[in-house]
């Protein structure tokens, strides 16, 4: 469950057309980055990512990682800030799965690492790093 | 090496759970799929099965017994249609915050995700109806799984959990040291006291305060205290359909319930308080009307054991996280006392320039007479119980509820159906109590068969059928809200409830054939098994008075402006 996906749905599909995004057009306070420690199982993301479905909140980027042994897994969400957002993740910390919720803001660090690799096809030294390490 | 000293296979291991966890009755129909889980419970010597007629029947039995007794109760599904089946029992426990806990069998590991016969993804499908599921991958995993799953649909707000089992999952056999313990609910959290003292700070300042509870009040067997503090500052308290029963409708401080169908009175006093002090209430829209028009002038105290229920559609000035009783006793100290003769002079002008109607109080004929006439004769111990629809407002409006856990119906989720499987359960919960469950024509369908069920079990059920011959509530809105254009909501044929009663072995009445109604009806509410009670209604009589969907609570309208020559039952 190490999935990455790419924001969507308006996620560029070749770095060539790929517009702008992010900084330029949005000004950092829209966006959300939620951290999440999810229990490692197969119904796990289907918990975290139906209760914003049925919200109609949008997920714009997601990223999952097992963490220690394997049984936690960390789970990254990029999502905009509007006023439902506290409900929401009051509703997230309910959830039996989630052991834990870090409100970020709108620090996205992670995901403009991601980006980068998107857009440029570039790993950095740092995913690098990382990625090495998981195998 | 290390000598095991239990082996036991999962469908065993689930049983014996169960077992720790004291349970006594089991509602649900075998299949496939969870035979194993039913070969095991043929052994079991302390619980008794209840083979219901539909799943969906074993999941409302399931409700009935944990409305009456609070305690999480089972109910058992096979894979596929019957897990399906199953699911709007379990939406309506989850809607309405009861602990149920439902085992579904699954097809074997080796086939699930290949389409086999009788697969739903039933782990998929419940998790936004349930507070929690499982999918069970081991045997070994059923000894966490099963008193967590206790542990989680009686904690804090109570609700729903599901475990889906693989039939190879039941088969598997585990070795293991030691049982663990029974899942038994959290703690509640500690009400933080400066939060319980701003609130008794407003309420010390209030000039006109109300009392608003509902179901989380009596989840939290907090009645006494809800009473304790109303009496103590004189605090008129209105209750939202679900929490009906915890403060007695005699009591002088009761304004019954509120919202859509409340008296006027108890809307036009939300309308003048100056403090609102929510306690296990969601603020549903039924209750409120439109929201951002509910009790225009007040500071808002909300009381809730979730907190994600608070700020979520008002903003409250205080805000206190935790279980009502123990909020309440923290306050009560706090709290001045206070005869506030003002306001409560003015709450009863209210009353007196809006009295409630209560037409065809004294007529057998009308569904306002047979209500009251019905709880004349019933004991104060015992429970009533609700379809939905028309008389399910009738009854939410003229019986008069004396105690909490005593009054079971379909809050949130409004499921046609509930009625009769969940007294059944209520019946086998409390076999000492008179069960009455007030149905309509088109609601007792749902799950008329069940009625086998009632005769097995002998349960001390009886059903009323105020019968209109009508999908009454809608076609009532059809005739307020749609021009009067009735449609597909008056049955055209005559159903014989009686005789269909008698097929199942149970006792009917006809009101409408007595030469003396009322002498039927106390006969018919006397002495053991379950009953029927036909009575016919007129289908003009409506539920009055009533807010339109999204108007706000003081603009109820009382219908009498409205054309009534439609008689559908002519
Ligand atoms: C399962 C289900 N289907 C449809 C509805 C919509 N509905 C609400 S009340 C009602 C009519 C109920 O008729 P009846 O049981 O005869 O009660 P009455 O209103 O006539 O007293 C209907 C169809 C519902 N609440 N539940
Ligand atoms: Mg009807």
């Amino acid at each position: 469950m190490s999935a990455i996906s790419a924001p969507a749905p308006d996620a560029p599909t070749t770095a060539s057309d790929a517009p702008a995004r992010g900084k330029e057009d949005r000004p950092d306070g829209c966006f959300a980055v939620l951290e999440l420690a999810v229990k490692n199982h197969p119904g796990a993301l289907s918990h975290v990512c139906g209760l914003f479905a049925r919200r109609a909140y949008n997920l714009e980027a997601m990223a999952c990682l097992p963490t220690g042994d394997g049984k936690i897994s960390r789970l990254w969400l990029l999502v905009h800030e509007d006023e439902r957002l506290p409900q929401v993740i009051k509703q997230v910390r309910k959830l039996e799965d989630v052991a834990e919720v870090i409100d970020h803001g709108s620090d996205r660090k992670i995901f403009v690492k991601l980006e980068g690799v998107l857009l440029t096809g570039e790993e950095t030294e740092a995913a690098r790093q990382e990625s090495d390490k998981l195998h | 090496m290390t000598a095991h000293t239990i082996r036991m296979s999962g469908a065993q291991i689930v049983i014996h759970l169960l077992e720790r966890q004291k349970i006594s009755t089991i509602a649900g129909i075998p299949g496939g799929a969870n035979l194993p889980l039913y070969d095991a419970l043929s052994r079991s010597r302390s619980i008794r099965h209840v083979l219901a007629r539909h799943e969906q029947g074993a999941g409302f039995i399931a409700q009935g017994m944990a409305r009456v007794t609070g305690a999480p109760a089972v109910c058992f599904a096979t894979s596929g249609p019957g897990a399906t089946n199953i699911l709007t029992a379990i939406a309506d426990a989850k809607l309405d915050s009861i602990p149920v806990v439902c085992i579904t069998g699954q097809t074997p590991r080796p086939l699930i995700g290949t389409d086999s016969f009788q697969e739903v993804d039933v782990y998929g499908m419940s998790i936004p109806i349930t507070k929690h599921n499982f999918m069970a991958r081991s045997a070994g995993e059923l000894l966490e799984i099963i008193p967590e799953a206790f542990r989680i649909a009686s904690s804090g707000r109570p609700g729903p959990v599901l475990i889906d089992i693989p039939k190879d999952v039941q088969t598997e056999e585990a070795t293991f040291d030691a049982w663990p313990e029974p899942g038994r609910p959290d703690a509640p959290p500690e009400p933080d006291g400066s939060a319980v003292a701003r609130a008794a700070s407003f309420i010390n300042a209030s000039r006109r305060p109300i009392l608003y509870i509902g179901g989380g009040v009596i989840q939290a067997e907090a009645s006494a205290l809800a009473v304790a503090l109303a009496e103590k500052a004189s605090i008129p308290t209105a209750m939202s359909l679900m929490g009906l029963g915890a403060v007695p409708s005699a009591h002088p401080l009761a304004l019954g319930m509120l919202g859509m169908h409340a008296a006027r009175a108890t809307n036009l006093a939300l309308e003048e308080c100056d403090l609102l002090i929510a306690a296990g209430v969601r603020f549903d829209d039924r209750a409120t009307g439109k929201v951002e028009a509910f009790c225009p002038q007040a500071k808002i105290v909300h009381i809730d054991i979730d907190p994600a229920e608070i700020d979520k559609l008002k903003t409250p000035h205080a805000a206190i996280v935790g279980d009502a009783g123990r909020v309440f006793e923290a306050l009560l100290p706090q709290v001045e006392r206070n005869p506030r003769r003002d306001w409560l002079t003015r709450v009863g002008k209210l009353q007196e320039e809006h009295p409630f109607a209560r037409n065809g109080a004294d007529d057998l004929g009308s569904p306002c007479g047979i209500i009251t006439r019905t709880a004349e004769l019933l004991d104060e111990d015992a429970v009533i119980v609700t379809d939905v629809g028309q008389h399910q407002m009738w009854t939410a409006q003229h019986y008069p509820f004396r105690r909490p856990r005593r009054w079971l119906t379909s809050g949130g989720l409004g499921t046609m159906g509930f009625g009769l499987p969940s007294a059944i359960g209520a019946a086998l919960a409390r076999p000492q109590s008179q069960v009455v469950c007030f149905s309509g024509d088109g609601s007792i369908m749902m799950n008329i068969q069940e009625l086998a069920t009632a005769v097995e079990q002998n349960a001390n059920v009886t059903v009323i059928v105020l019968n209109n011959c009508a999908l009454g509530l809608v076609r009532q809105q059809q005739s307020l809200f749609y021009g009067n254009r009735i449609y597909a909501s008056v049955y055209p044929s005559q159903v014989d409830f009686v005789k269909i009663a008698e097929g199942f072995g149970v006792k009917a009445y006809d009101l409408a054939r007595a030469s003396d109604p009322s002498a039927m009806l106390e006969q018919a509410l006397k002495g053991p098994g379950p009953r029927l009670i036909h009575a016919r209604i007129d289908a003009n009589e409506q539920v009055l008075p009533m807010t339109p969907p999204g108007a706000a609570n003081k603009d109820m309208i009382e219908g009498e402006s409205h054309v009534r020559h439609f008689r559908a039952c002519a």
